[in-house]
């Protein structure tokens, strides 16, 4: 299966040149670079490189749109005040992968004051990258979200917002639709079987699973689409505070513990349970709809080992007594 | 009331103490709202953070009036705050009640604990249209006799015979209950449900306590025939962002914060872990 | 708001940690009158009851229990700080395998005596929780705080893995956040002064700690110095 198409044009260098102009016009710039640990990041970048060059960043755009620690309302003088706007940037050359994790962040944070506030200032632009020997492309999974993509002279828009940037530099009525030139799919998004997982409630494949899970959130920190906070108050000693949204995990012992000290979803089976229907099978509106995008991040993070697709797997093939 | 995460600041305006981990408080937001039996607000104390919590009493005069259980860290700072401490809301989060399916029917209330302080909002908007239900019942058990919350108010509804109240608490060490001259049994809420007569085919049940509560009664009730669509329970879960984004509430892949956190009996068999 | 600060068996480390914020100190004094803080005030007031008793140390001679009992009578809330006064800490690590000085017993945790209305963990503790603590106080509650490992917060700092990456025996899986991955995010491994995470997988990182090539004795160790001795 094909890469979507999305309307693209070849630029000719000038309208190369404006269109950077645009990008790069009252923002601070970020894109994928390797640090001296070896490790890829977002981090600042004085200018846009001329040539595309997706890499996987450690982290991917939730740092940006909902960053660890980002403020929901200040009080102050018995007031209380939403947060102040937030910057505007332009991230380059993200893999498909997170333009397809974007897609997801843009679906279910669609309410989302701070979100949409961080969203409408931010442009991303992505290119191809060359995938690793740990992580898949899925082009029959999400739709890849963000403004803009290039690989070569080639331009795509993938938002209004990134169509009117080509159409100002180029000139309006000259794209036309074109798939996205993705690498070949390495893989799937694993289909799970809602019935099947419906049914397994009481299969000792989750425990079996979640048998060396040290619970240490790495995974769920590193998942372009996990999305689960907690908020918390962060009060100053002149009496000022500003409640934070910062991220929180479904392997923690307090995730779904009430006041009074119930716990609704006890052990790691369960909990890895959880996030597994999370993943694969989405909650409330977006039933049916898998937010993994093979990035492979999480299988990387974890120091044991786990494997949500082994898991799939084994649910698929039935395991049990 | 308002969108996203900015509270509207409210005010303690009266505190009435209950018992030992267990106040009355009435606060006024800054503008006007409604909040149905069964829906939910966030109550925030700036510093020290915010905790979900349902009505007890429906909206009137601008108050929101809220049973709240001393039970966490946030309530625990709630309880040193006095009359005039200025606090932030959020909401109303969650469906509520369905009041109009109680209309023309008899209501059958079953709480549990605190779970009497939202029954008893959907109590008092049924007591206000005695012209559109039948006999109201309301089942409530504690674990013993100094935590039954409401007791007098309770006793007096029953005394007028407005409605049939039974009560039952887990422990005794003497039933001293007979000054209000209500009956209160020693035992499970289950016994207080047999020894009642209903007509299945009139009956809408709501029920509000811990789980244990919903694991042995609620299907007692759909046994004793009443249709399961008009058997209600709310949840409790912990509730944090209250739009469906946050993710604690999940259960059966619903978020309770949104969709709920009332269901009917045909919607929650469906919901693995509801009950 | 009336202060107390009293150091056990300590290095004073923790008081540092509050002294060291400069640019609070002046808020600070406004917002809390000083009855006993040796490292910043000599004029010591009578001994009388305090709002807010900030303990250093762990316990380790019958004066400091008397002192700490008396303390605790006279305080309306009681906070344990740092590592030595939450587990016992540096001091506990002879682990009673030496002879004791003489006057002296095992160094104790507080709890064991008194009843701690809060803790605040750390060898040394953070600046930002000392500071949130009393923040929080303002507003008639104690700070908020996610209970989770330090692994999430080092993976939200974007850290390179020490543990898998490098082999080295780092308790960031079990190890209470906070810190923001200070130590893993200096290439240190985490040592686990903030102490151990709630429902902690202590087979599993046994068995991580042990393929780092540390021989089974010297993970127990590891993993034991933070965790209060088996006190709990």
């Amino acid at each position: 299966m094909p890469w979507p198409a999305f309307p693209s044009i070849a630029l000719q260098p000038d309208e190369v040149g404006r269109l950077f102009s645009a990008l790069a016009s009252g923002r601070l710039m970020f894109g994928p670079r390797p640090g001296s640990d070896g490790s890829c990041r977002l981090q600042p970048l004085p200018e846009i490189p001329a040539h595309p060059g997706a890499a996987q960043p450690f982290l991917s755009l939730k740092k940006f749109l909902v960053p660890d620690g980002d403020p929901l309302w200040a009080w102050t003088s018995e007031r209380y005040a939403g947060p102040p706007p937030p910057p505007r940037l332009t991230v380059v050359d993200l893999p498909l992968c997170d333009l397809q994790a974007l897609a997801w962040l843009d679906l279910v944070f669609a309410e989302d004051p701070p979100y949409r506030a961080r969203r409408e200032a931010l442009l991303v632009v992505g290119a191809p990258c060359q995938p690793a020997a740990d992580c898949f492309c899925d082009p029959a999974g999400l739709l890849p979200g963000g403004d803009l993509f290039r690989a070569g002279t080639r331009w795509w828009a993938l938002s209004p917002v990134g169509e009117a940037l080509l159409v100002r530099a180029a000139g309006p009525g000259n794209l036309a639709g074109e798939p996205l030139p993705g690498p070949e799919p390495g893989g799937a998004v694993p289909t799970v079987d809602p019935a099947r997982f419906a049914g397994s409630a009481g299969d000792p494949l989750w425990d079996e699973a979640a048998a060396r899970c040290l619970a240490c959130g790495a995974c769920s920190a590193v998942c372009p689409t996990c999305m689960c906070y907690e908020v918390v108050d962060d009060p100053r000693l002149d009496g000022t505070v500003t409640r934070r949204r910062v991220w929180d995990n479904c392997f923690f012992p307090e995730h779904a513990r009430v006041a009074g000290g119930h716990d609704f979803r006890p052990g790691r089976g369960r909990r890895l349970r959880f996030r597994f229907e999370h993943k694969y099978l989405g909650f409330g509106p977006w039933r049916g709809l898998s937010s993994c995008v093979g990035c492979g991040r999480c299988r990387r993070a974890c120091p044991v080992g786990i494997s949500l697709e082994e898991v799939a797997g084994r649910l698929a093939r039935g395991a049990g007594p | 009331m308002n969108a996203g995460f900015l509270p509207m600041p409210a005010r303690i305006v009266a505190i009435e103490p209950l018992d030992r981990d267990h106040r009355l408080f009435s606060l006024r937001p800054a503008q006007p709202f409604d909040l149905r039996p069964g829906q939910f607000v966030e109550i925030t104390i700036p510093g020290v953070g915010a905790f979900p919590v349902s009505a007890c009493a429906p909206v009137a005069a601008g108050l929101l009036t809220s049973c709240i259980r001393r039970a966490g860290r946030v309530t625990e700072a709630l309880f040193q705050l006095e009359s005039g401490a200025l606090l932030g809301v959020r909401g109303p989060f969650g469906n509520g009640f369905p009041v109009e399916t109680f209309y023309g029917s008899d209501p059958l209330l079953i709480a549990g604990g605190l779970g009497i302080a939202p029954l008893r909002a959907l109590l008092h908007a049924l007591l206000a249209i005695p012209e559109r239900v039948g006999r109201i019942t309301l089942l409530y058990g504690t674990r013993e006799p100094g935590a039954l919350l409401f007791r007098e108010e309770l006793a007096g509804l029953a005394a007028t015979g407005r409605i049939d109240l039974r009560l039952s608490v887990d422990f005794a060490e003497e039933l001293s209950l007979e000054e209000w001259g209500v009956a209160c049994e020693v035992g499970l809420v289950n016994d207080l449900l047999r020894a009642v007569t209903f007509d299945p085919a009139r009956t809408v049940a709501a029920l509000c306590g811990p789980p244990g509560l919903y694991r042995c009664l609620i299907e007692e009730l759909a046994r004793a025939g009443i249709p399961p669509q008009r058997i209600f329970a709310t949840l409790e879960r912990r509730m944090r962002c209250g739009i469906g984004e946050c993710c604690h509430c999940v259960t059966g892949g619903v978020f309770l914060c949104r969709e709920g956190p009332v269901f009917s009996l045909d919607r929650l068999r469906s919901m693995e872990g509801a009950i | 708001m009336s202060l107390a600060w009293v150091r056990y068996t300590s290095c004073s480390g923790c008081q540092l940690m509050l002294t060291n914020c400069e640019a609070q100190l002046a808020e600070l004094a406004m917002q809390v009158e000083l009855r006993e803080f040796d490292l910043i005030s000599s004029a010591c007031a009578e001994k009388g009851r305090v709002d807010l008793a900030l303990v250093e140390g762990s316990v380790s001679t019958p004066t400091e229990l008397d002192s700490l009992l008396d303390l605790r009578a006279r305080s309306r809330w009681l906070v344990a700080i740092g590592a030595c006064a939450l587990t016992g800490g540096i001091n506990a690590l002879a682990g009673g395998a030496e002879r004791p000085e003489p006057g002296t017993f095992p160094p104790q945790p507080l709890r064991r005596f008194v009843r701690v209305d809060w803790e605040i963990p750390g060898c040394p503790p953070e600046r930002s929780e000392l500071l949130s603590l009393f923040g929080a106080l303002r507003h008639g509650g104690w700070p908020a705080r996610l209970e989770c490992a330090v692994c999430m917060e080092c993976r939200i700092a974007e850290n390179r893995c020490l543990l898998m990456e490098d082999r080295l025996p780092c308790l960031g899986p079990v190890t209470r956040a906070g810190c923001r991955a200070r130590c893993p995010g200096v290439g240190v491994a985490c040592e686990g002064c903030r102490g151990e995470v709630a429902e902690a997988h202590r087979d599993e990182v046994f068995r991580l700690l042990a393929g780092c090539g540390l021989p089974s004795r010297e993970v127990r160790r590891r993993l034991g110095r933070f965790r209060g001795n088996g006190h709990d």
